[in-house]
């Protein structure tokens, strides 16, 4: 089966919800694939996509693609698969992914399995997991009668591995100019440097148990270490340890991240409405009574002080492997 | 009778007396229909609510609050005085149309004979009292300035008004009674008396032109008094006592029902949208400030006031008297006068969201105004349903009961896991043989572990007692009470119609819940649904159990605990005895009472939904509670409501405060006998 990947980059630095699609389309295939990079100074980064599967990148390198334009990068995409005539498509389910897929897939008169979490090829067909109703089941899909295949895969589900070979070939691709209906004027980004908790795929969050604002630091360095957001309950949001941003329960956000860690958090009902969905919830809680280990996936009874420390060590020792 | 001493008879600015004072009242009487008209046409614009029905009842309660002012001597000062002023304006009404006819009519006596004499006594005595009164009022108003009024020139000026009325007809008759003794009879009028004595050696010219004077000072406070109610808060003057008569019958815990289906505005956001009756409630207003000293809000810093939010209503009505004139009467071209919006203007967003629906205002309000709740949940009504403009958390709530049944969107499938190892049934279960009562488990009692842990108590008490009971199991679902209090009306009525429609269907006659607000919204809002049973509320049936002796409470708990009234469960539904009742019975356990307790009790900040939102305004309601109760120094402290027991749990929490909250049937079954919690059911 013949791959496309679209590659996603932000300011030239390639996305690595991207690179797992990329990986996924190498395992699949059993070996290189092409990949398309649209963007502005983007040739230097296409040489990196070898390692993640990518034989040959199809770059459209233009100042009319600096910043995201729909039309652009779908014209892109579609000029790619004109020369490539692949049999699939695969792309990240972020943003960008969720836009491109269908208005390419409308081009095409095809179908798109979107949001996979896991995809497999049966013959000649894709076949996909995705969660439906909120993630309380989950569907097995295929694209039906379409000849070309697409799929966007969910972010932080597929591994993006690496290996060393040789630098793919890189076709520039010459896009006819066009009068973008809608274009980016800017891009805003927020202020905080905060990974948002209701966007965050890993959340750690913090309790009364913490005992006080100034044990925000022990919290913060497991949050580091697994790349997660800072959540909070309601208790130590209304007591002023940090702000209301960082509230996850019934009257702060709602997230159903992949992965939870609560620590020190005995799980009020307000607080397990905010997290309830969540994929996997690991409980760190003093008392074995706490209504968090309902919940939990994996719960833990034991003093939050040491537990958070040796579990950041853990996580760090095991992503330095 | 003299005749000549009749100012009058002779002549004002060159002009036949009686001709000037004849013009004076013909003004007097056409700008006060005129005022009145204006303010009447404006209340026949505004949305209809039948308060025609039961006159019975309203004639009985007009006579109980209006004339007897029972809701007056909560403050004793205050209600004293007030009694003192009002009786005597109905007195005095004849003395003063006594005096305009006589103006009019030379020689003519209203009240001839020994009814003269006997009128005379109580004109002269009321006179006095209502002097006493102003006298009271200034003295409060000057030096004991109590928090609750706004010390308003308008309110200094009515008892400058009312204080001349009385000087001037008590001098004006003293001078009478010097220059023609014989028409007043003196022996019935002490005050006069006196007063005559003083005047007594004036000269007669100098007594005469007193008299005059005083006459005409008199009669001109009086005509120029009536026209100034209606732009006054003194409007309450003429309009308290059809306010009382007009006001709500139906239970306080029943909100309107508006009919979605045909209607095309939702809820209340321009002054057309009032009632008539809430119209009427805001000329009422007389600022005494009672609701807002007992408001939790205004006490706690937020934006709500009811004594300001009914001021407002009322400026909103006055603001827009000119243009609902204009439309109403039909005239094209006319230019329709600039307004404030109601919403937004007159009265913020915030303000709208502050508001638990405690119904202390309400209760605390003597001229039964009801100044915030139902035109707050209107207000909200309009917020949700027309704009979609509420705070953002409340979606998770809103979405929860949608979806779920449930404000906090847990599996519907699980409501029932809570009694999995109880020897519960449901009515599925129970279908074909006889249950005593359905017990309503509520959303906390099914799903949040601390009710979870009362709805077990509940459990084995009627074990105990040998109720047969069942329980609706998944096929109960969120009584809707935030959901309506928040104004989202469509999904109140959803969850009601699917409620009754489950509870007709098992032919249920009589229910048991332990969460005020359940047992309010079906009690009180289910009947208009066609939900039409007995409800009893947890402390209720305990309470007749242990007193019946089917429930004996023997074991001692030797604690001192005070109680927290539940807003819905005492002040809305006059539940106060049953749950002390129960504590008192409890062998060990000490009732000691708060200082805000029963009808004054405040409420803990979670009632109208106020549990699913934010409280991000002024100092935390739960926490001001909680200070209460700590100085209360008991070792507990009993509720009897599954939120009163979460926001008195986190405010606990964050005083760490070392009394302990419990429900009062987790004691009463700590209480109780071991005996035949296993036979039970």
């Amino acid at each position: 089966m013949k791959f496309l990947v679209f590659i996603e980059q932000r300011e030239g630095k390639v996305r690595k919800a991207s690179l797992e699609a990329l990986s996924l389309a190498r395992r699949l295939s059993g070996g290189p694939v092409a990949a398309v990079l649209p963007g502005q100074g983007v040739t230097a980064a296409a040489k990196d996509l070898g390692r993640y599967g990518a034989g040959v990148v199809y770059v459209a390198d233009s100042d009319a693609l600096a910043l995201y334009s729909n039309q652009g990068y779908v014209g892109a995409l579609d000029a790619a698969a004109k020369k490539e005539s692949p049999d699939a498509v695969l792309l990240a389910a972020t943003s960008m992914g969720k836009d491109v897929a269908p208005r390419f897939a409308a081009r095409r008169d095809a179908g798109v399995l979107a949001d996979v979490m896991d995809l497999r090829i049966e013959g000649d067909r894709l076949v996909a997991w995705r969660p439906v109703y909120s993630g309380k089941a989950r569907a097995e899909v295929d694209c039906g009668i379409s000849t070309l295949q697409i799929a966007t895969t969910r972010p932080n589900v597929f591994p993006a591995e690496a290996q060393e070979v040789a630098e793919p070939r890189i076709e520039m691709l010459e896009l006819p100019p066009i009068s973008p209906r809608a274009r980016v004027v800017r891009v805003e980004t927020s202020e905080s440097k905060e990974l948002d908790v209701s966007e965050a795929d890993v959340i750690v969050s913090g309790g009364r148990g913490i005992k006080g604002p100034e044990n925000w630091p022990m919290i913060r360095d497991l949050q580091q270490a697994l790349g997660a957001a800072l959540g909070a309950s309601r208790a130590v949001v209304d007591a002023g340890w940090i702000d209301h941003q960082h509230q996850v329960g019934q009257t702060g956000k709602v997230v159903s991240p992949t992965l939870y860690v609560a620590c020190g958090i005995s799980g009020a009902i307000q607080h397990l409405a905010g997290m309830g969905s969540s994929k996997v919830i690991v409980a760190l809680n003093k008392d074995p009574e706490a209504p968090i280990f309902k919940v939990a996936t994996y719960g833990v009874v034991g003093d939050i002080f040491q537990l958070v420390p040796e579990l950041a060590k853990a996580v760090r020792a095991a992503k330095a492997e | 009778m003299n005749h000549f001493l009749v100012p009058t008879a002779g002549t004002t600015a060159g002009l036949p007396g009686r001709v000037v004072f004849g013009a004076l009242v013909l003004l007097a009487v056409v700008v006060f229909v005129y005022s009145m008209t204006r303010r009447i046409r404006v209340l026949a614009a505004g949305a209809p609510e039948n308060r025609f029905d039961r006159v019975g009842t309203r004639i009985w309660k007009t006579l109980e609050y209006a004339f007897a002012q029972k809701r007056m001597f909560r403050d004793f000062y205050a209600g004293v005085f007030h009694i003192l002023i009002f009786a005597g304006f109905v007195v005095l009404i004849v003395r003063s149309l006594s005096l305009v006819v006589e103006g009019l009519v030379p020689g003519f006596t209203l009240l001839p004979g020994a009814a003269g004499d006997a009128y005379t006594l109580v004109k002269d005595v009321f006179e006095v009292l209502v002097l006493v009164g102003v006298a009271m009022a200034v003295i409060r108003r000057a030096f004991a300035r109590p928090p609750r009024l706004d010390l308003t020139l308008d309110a200094w000026f009515i008892l400058f008004l009312i204080a001349l009325l009385m000087a001037t007809d008590l001098v004006a008759d003293g001078a009478r009674a010097v220059l023609a003794p014989a028409s007043i009879p003196l022996a019935w009028a002490p005050a006069v008396s006196a007063v005559a004595g003083m005047l007594r050696g004036l000269p007669g010219a100098s007594l005469q032109r007193l008299y005059d004077v005083c006459w005409w000072i008199h009669l001109a406070d009086l005509l120029f008094f009536a026209n100034y109610l209606p732009y006054s808060k003194h409007f309450h003057i003429i309009v308290s006592i059809p306010n009382i008569f007009f006001m709500k019958l139906d239970p306080m815990g029943r909100l309107g029902t508006p009919d979605l289906e045909n209607s095309e505005r939702f809820g209340v956001s321009r002054v057309e949208d009032l009632s008539w009756k809430s119209m009427l409630d805001g000329y009422t207003c007389t600022e005494c400030g009672r609701c807002r000293v007992v408001c939790p809000t205004a006490v706690t810093g937020k934006p709500l006031d009811p004594r300001v939010f009914i001021a407002n209503v009322r400026d909103a009505v006055y603001e827009a008297t000119p243009s609902i004139l204009v439309a109403e009467s039909g005239r094209g071209g006319a230019e329709i006068p600039a307004r404030k919006d109601l919403i937004g203007g007159w009265i913020s967003e915030e303000t709208i969201w502050a508001c638990t629906t405690c119904g202390f205002c309400t209760t605390a309000c003597p001229v039964f105004i009801i100044p915030a709740v139902d035109k707050i949940v209107e207000m909200r009504r309009y917020l949700v349903l027309e704009k979609a403009e509420f705070p953002k958390e409340m979606q998770t709530a809103f979405r929860g009961m949608e979806t779920n049944g449930n404000p906090w969107g847990i599996a519907a499938s699980s409501r029932a896991d809570w009694a999995k190892d109880l020897p519960v049934m449901t009515m599925a279960e129970a279908e074909g043989s006889p249950v005593d009562i359905l017990f309503w488990v509520g959303c906390a009692g099914s799903y949040e572990d601390r009710a979870k842990k009362v709805s077990r108590a509940l459990v084995e008490l009627l074990g105990a007692a040998g109720i047969r009971f069942a329980i609706l199991g998944t096929e109960e679902t969120c009584n809707g009470d935030s959901a309506r209090r928040m104004g989202n009306e469509y999904l109140f009525q959803i969850l009601a119609r699917q409620n009754v429609e489950t509870l007709n269907g098992y032919g249920v006659k009589k229910i048991v819940t332990n969460c005020p607000h359940c047992f309010n919204v079906i009690k009180n809002e289910y009947p208009p649904f066609g939900g039409n049973y007995e409800v009893m509320h947890g402390t209720e049936l305990v309470s007749r159990l242990v007193s019946e002796g089917r429930i004996r409470l023997e074991n001692a708990i030797d604690q001192s605990i005070t109680f927290h009234d539940p807003c819905y469960l005492g002040r809305y539904n006059d539940v106060y005895d049953a749950p002390r009742a129960i504590l008192e019975a409890i062998p060990g356990l000490r009732l000691q009472e708060l200082p805000r307790s029963r009808e004054k009790g405040l409420c803990c900040g979670a009632g109208g939904g106020r549990m699913w939102m934010e409280e991000k305004l002024g100092t935390r309601i739960n926490q001001t509670r909680m200070q209460e109760i700590v100085e209360a120094k008991t070792d507990a402290v009993g509720v009897s409501c599954p939120f009163c027991m979460v926001m008195i749990g986190n405010a606990r929490e964050e005083l760490a405060a070392s009394t302990q909250p419990f429900d009062v049937l987790e004691l009463a079954r700590r209480s109780m006998a071991q005996t035949k919690v296993e036979a039970a059911s």
